[in-house]
């Protein structure tokens, strides 16, 4: 009811930067609080020195928590609950202890001159972003109490520790690697569940995360060497004391073999020579050792990589093989040993981030934490996928909204589909993660066996005892599979950049090309591979037409390419059989509403392609089907003046255009050397592509000559 | 320091600072002109760059400073202010890199900074208030002649809040006169009296008389070094130059003294640190030779990264961001106003011992180029025991 709007002061440039660096705006040396205005700005100290820029600072009440002030009042100092000082009495009040900057609504300066200059030094430093600022010189100052305040203990102070706390916080925010397991390791250490931290650990093989650097587990004690080196690099990374790297790694080495075995201190003493190394220069850093020393490899970097701007180029350009765990120990460990007031703006998060971490950081480390703040619930931290991007909530407020990654859509693809079964196996092979599985798949009949052992079928399971071989039939197939466990196992841990699975590709070529180009169907696996085989196999014995600068055979008609179009004198005769038989499938499945009686074979090689080219309108019916051989190649499609459509002319698959697709957009295969592959460009060999298409007018003439209308 | 000829259309040729001061190409503006931006902690330890930056707009600036203390990347800065301020602002410069920055601070601000050189400035101005050309010496139309100027402009009073100069050293004094007079009620000067290359320099206190200047703020260079690598570089500090007086408040490795082998070892020492920490690398090479072998190994090992050579010979000064990630090879001339993460100097034994002041000077500046490490290095012939006997000790300096 009376309670106060905004408590105000009058402070300078430098103090407003101090606290714009540190999120706090702290007490002036030597007070244990800030005596400010009651709806109204206060003096903080005398006049503002030499050409420091006076800087009006109003705080919103409604953003702090309701503490026990001193409130000068009737001329003397009382002590009341904030909401229960009434402005109209009280001029000034002593806040006990530091200011949130979040809780600031508003800064003014006296002049345009002053603003202009105020947000020009901001410019010039890298770790502080100004808010906007209001030119005003009207509002009158409170009067300073003529009474000094009484000796307040402060309630609200940070602790040395919170900024390291806060720096780690901010960068593991920052880095969290994108995938589902790895969020749910950080929404347990941020919520201290040590029973959530023991599983999700575990689950991406880095369990020293269940000591994170903001919570010491006491009852836990470490397993390994890789969990004392770890508790060991918090201790000294954590510590206020400023070491050169070669210290720190001498530090964290002494304290990580303290209790250790002496296989462990051998280890240990390996690690810190080989980091001494590192720093002078004569060794490099092994990233391949990210399964046997991940934590000693995510502080090499940390040593060697001295501020935490540096973690922006390193992950996006020169260390983009770094596993997640190393580079998300490396970055939150970096951002515990330099502090939050260390970190430029960019790793500090949104407003929202700034303003519950800070918090957060304050109820984790601090005696006050159980005051309460009006805007930050007490809600446990969280996450879930929004739009293609991970959301992190905490406190009741959304902190962090980023977008998923490659990484992360392999996580959640589905690899009962055949596309993605396909490209994952052939990710596996690429990245060679022992992930694969081979099956043995048998159509129904005896299969002989030979050798001395036996075998026994027993719920589901065929026992074998000693050695057999069985002959396989003719259809029986091995093949390759992928051990979905042990794959989503190598997507969470393992280093390296991946490409997005199929159909999760980037956005542009997200939405099935079908949908952006009317009248498209692509049907994959129209061909089976037998089919491929014995069709190239008839194409391979017959003769090419070198007449264009690519081989051609046609049948069915002769295509005359420079006048552009086919006469009744060009009849060649029936299709071969293999070609009538895919013309027939290709009718009979709805996908041409004419038979195709014409049929051209094109040859690709290497950096061949085709100009874009819209199939002759006057020859040709609607419905033409492309069906490709032996390599997946794209074929760009693009409309008179728009985007062009990418699209992949998978193997074995037909790609059929009717109507638009067929009529106002030009086709293209472009002439380069590589493709894209699941997971880099790869060389083109030889793509043999199969046109079916329906001649108009002319009717295929029968055995006596005379010409008959085309059939259906 | 480093001259190069700056032609100008008259035909004259003067000659023109080269700035060593780099513009990545995808900034603009204040940032890119600027050495890497200091945190608030960094920034508010160094009580004459914050005092260079509270100076209110509306009154005079002097500013006095060595190659790589700053002041062009601080002339954009106050520029850019008073332009904001007060829309419109002419600066005097004739440092290209200074009128580009500016160029693109005015562009992405819509505001409106005239960058231009003393003599056309005068040119224009004059013209623009009397009808005539100034009076210039009868044989040469680049002498003007201030007292005769002073003289046809009796009476006429200052038409610009402001104005701002770059390289004042290296304008007449005469120019001063009549910019505080005439054109603007309050200058910026930004000068450094050990830099003038031109016959009718000002000293110091000529400009600050003639200008109407408050007493300067002295900058000194503004290197951010580990308090490790300050330390070796002050070991080779002779008593008339500033010392790195901005040290960083983070610790450091000690810097280290290396011998090695052969040249190949040499190589893998700035692989190994390149492919450790990335970053900016310096490496300081006495002979041309080995700058150029040192280049061509470095290039054959990182075919992708960024391995440059840069000299005075080769006047490609601009072309380089010698502070983006990647290897840069350079000369002890070529050093000034640079800055790598870290610094390996080369051919040790061609630069110590110091005999001279000038060999110690050249020693400090190219120790304080490094942020964050150095390395000496020597070999494969050994140091001479009066170059040994001339290193800082082993606390200072690793073996």
């Amino acid at each position: 009811m009376f309670r106060p709007d905004w408590l105000g002061l009058v402070t300078d440039n430098r103090r407003l930067f101090d606290a714009l660096e540190d999120g706090w705006l702290r007490p002036l040396p030597s007070q244990t609080g800030s005596i400010v205005g009651v709806d109204s700005y206060l003096r903080e100290q005398g006049e503002v020195e030499g050409n420091r820029i006076p800087v009006r600072i109003r705080l919103d009440v409604a953003k702090l928590p309701d503490l026990k002030v001193a409130a000068f009042r009737h001329n003397q100092w009382e002590t009341m609950p904030l909401s229960q000082v009434a402005p109209k009495e009280v001029a000034a009040v002593l806040w006990p202890g530091v200011l949130p900057f979040f809780s600031v609504s508003e800064l003014t300066v006296p002049s345009e001159e002053h603003r202009i200059r105020l947000l020009g030094i901001g410019k010039r430093i890298s770790n502080i972003e100004i808010p906007e600022v209001r030119v005003d010189c009207k509002d009158e100052e409170a009067l300073v109490p003529s009474m000094p305040p009484p000796n307040a203990e402060a309630t609200l102070t940070v602790p040395m520790a919170e900024d390291s706390i806060r720096g780690a916080i901010s960068m593991a925010l920052w880095a969290v690697p994108r995938i589902d397991p790895w969020m749910n390791v950080l929404m347990a250490s941020l919520s201290f569940d040590s029973r959530a931290l023991r599983r999700s650990t575990s689950q991406v093989n880095a369990t020293w995360w269940r000591f994170p650097p903001w919570a010491r587990p006491l009852d836990v004690e470490p397993d390994d060497v890789q969990e004392r080196v770890w508790l060991a690099a918090l201790e000294v990374l954590g510590s206020t004391d400023r070491l050169a790297p070669r210290e720190v790694a001498d530090r964290i080495a002494a304290e990580a073999s303290k209790d250790g075995s002496a296989e462990d201190g051998s280890a240990v003493e390996e690690w810190r020579r080989e980091t001494i190394g590192i720093l002078r220069a004569a060794a490099t850093i092994q990233h391949q050792n990210w399964q046997e020393h991940p934590v000693g490899l995510a502080i090499q970097l940390v040593l060697s990589r001295p501020e935490p701007s540096a973690f922006k180029t390193w992950f996006d350009e020169d260390q983009v093989n770094l596993a997640p765990a190393v580079a998300w120990s490396a970055a939150t460990l970096c951002g515990l040993f330099h502090g939050y007031k260390q970190l430029s703006t960019r790793f500090r998060g949104k407003q929202d981030q700034r303003e519950v971490v800070a918090v957060q950081t304050l109820r984790m480390c601090s005696d006050c934490g159980s005051v309460d703040w009006p805007s930050i619930s007490s809600d446990p931290p969280g996450w879930r996928r929004e739009a293609g991007n991970f959301v992190i909530t905490w406190g009741g407020r959304e902190i962090v909204s980023k977008q998923e990654r490659e990484r992360g859509k392999w996580y959640r693809a589905d690899l009962e589909t055949e596309a993605v079964q396909r490209e994952a196996v052939a990710l596996a092979k690429t990245m060679d993660w022992r992930c694969l599985a081979r099956v043995i798949s048998l159509g129904q009949g005896d299969r002989p066996f030979s050798g001395s052992g036996h075998l026994e079928v027993r719920e589901r399971t065929v026992k074998v005892r000693g050695d057999i071989e069985i002959q396989m039939s003719v259809g029986d197939e091995v093949e390759e599979r992928i051990d979905r466990d042990a794959f989503l196992r190598f997507v969470t841990v393992a280093p390296g950049r991946l490409p997005a699975p199929p159909a999760m590709q980037s956005p542009i070529k997200s939405d099935r090309p079908e949908c952006r180009i009317p009248g498209l169907k692509l049907v994959d696996g129209f061909l089976s591979e037998a089919e491929e085989k014995e069709i190239l196999d008839q194409i391979n014995r017959s003769t090419w037409s070198c007449e264009l600068s690519r081989r051609v055979q046609h049948y069915g008609w002769r295509y005359d390419y420079t006048a552009r179009q086919v006469d009744p004198s060009m009849h060649l005769g029936p299709l071969p059989e293999w070609a009538d038989r895919i013309a027939r499938r290709l009718f009979d499945e709805g996908y041409v509403a004419k038979l195709p009686d014409q049929v051209i074979v094109n040859e690709y090689k290497s950096n061949q392609g085709i100009a874009p080219h819209i199939d002759s309108k006057s020859s040709f019916e609607d419905g033409v089907a492309m069906i490709s051989l032996l390599e997946t190649w794209e074929m760009w499609f693009r409309k008179f003046r728009g985007d062009k459509v990418v699209v992949k002319l998978e193997r074995c698959g037909a790609a059929i255009i009717r109507g638009e697709a067929r009529y106002a957009w030009r086709h293209e295969i472009p002439k380069r050397k590589t493709e894209p592959g699941p997971v880099r460009r790869v060389p083109r060999h030889r793509r043999v592509s199969l046109t079916f298409r329906k001649v108009i007018g002319v009717s295929q003439p029968l055995q006596d000559g005379r010409l008959v209308e085309g059939q259906g | 320091m480093t001259l190069v000829p700056f032609t100008q259309s008259a035909g004259r040729v003067i000659f023109a600072m080269r700035c060593f001061v780099v513009v990545p190409s995808a900034s603009s503006g204040l940032e890119g002109i600027s050495v890497r931006l200091p945190t608030w902690d960094e920034l508010s330890s160094d009580e004459e760059q914050l005092e260079v930056l509270e100076a209110p707009l509306d009154q005079a600036l002097y500013v006095i400073g060595p190659p790589g203390s700053g002041k062009t990347s601080l002339a954009v800065w106050r520029g850019e202010a008073l332009a904001e301020l007060y829309g419109q602002i002419p600066v005097i410069t004739y440092n290209r890199m200074l009128r580009r920055s500016l160029q693109l601070v005015a562009d992405d601000n819509d505001i409106s900074i005239r960058a231009s050189t003393m003599h056309s400035y005068v040119w224009r101005d004059f013209r623009a208030r009397t009808g005539n050309e100034p009076p210039a010496m009868p044989k040469d139309s680049f002498a003007y002649r201030w007292e005769a100027i002073s003289n046809d402009l009796v009476g006429v009073r200052p038409n610009k809040e402001a104005l701002v100069v770059d390289e004042g050293q290296d304008l007449p004094v005469g120019f001063f006169g009549y910019a505080s007079q005439f054109v603007a009620k309050a200058l910026t000067v930004f000068a450094d009296e050990e830099q003038a290359i031109s016959g009718n320099h000002s000293t110091i206190e000529q400009i600050q008389r003639a200008g109407g200047l408050p007493d300067p703020i002295i900058l000194s260079e503004n290197h951010r070094n580990t308090p490790e690598v300050a330390r070796v570089a002050e070991h080779f500090h002779t008593g008339r130059l500033p010392t790195a007086t901005v040290i960083r408040s983070g610790s450091g490795d000690v810097p280290r003294l290396i011998r090695t082998k052969d040249h190949d070892s040499t190589i893998s020492l700035i692989i190994n640190e390149f492919h450790n920490r990335s970053g900016s690398i310096g490496v300081i090479v006495d002979q041309q030779a080995v700058g150029e072998a040192v280049q061509s190994s470095v290039r054959e090992l990182l075919p992708s990264n960024r391995v440059d050579r840069y000299s005075y010979e080769l006047q490609n000064d601009d072309s380089i961001d010698v502070r983006s990630p990647g290897i840069t090879v350079l000369n002890k001339e070529s050093v000034k106003g640079q800055e790598f993460d870290t610094v390996f100097v080369l051919e040790l034994d061609r630069f110590i011992p110091c005999t001279n002041d000038a060999e110690l000077r050249a020693m400090y500046m190219m120790c304080a180029r490094a942020r964050d490490n150095l390395f000496l290095v020597c070999g494969p012939e050994p140091l001479s025991a009066d170059a040994e006997a001339s290193l800082p000790g082993h606390e200072v300096l690793e073996r």
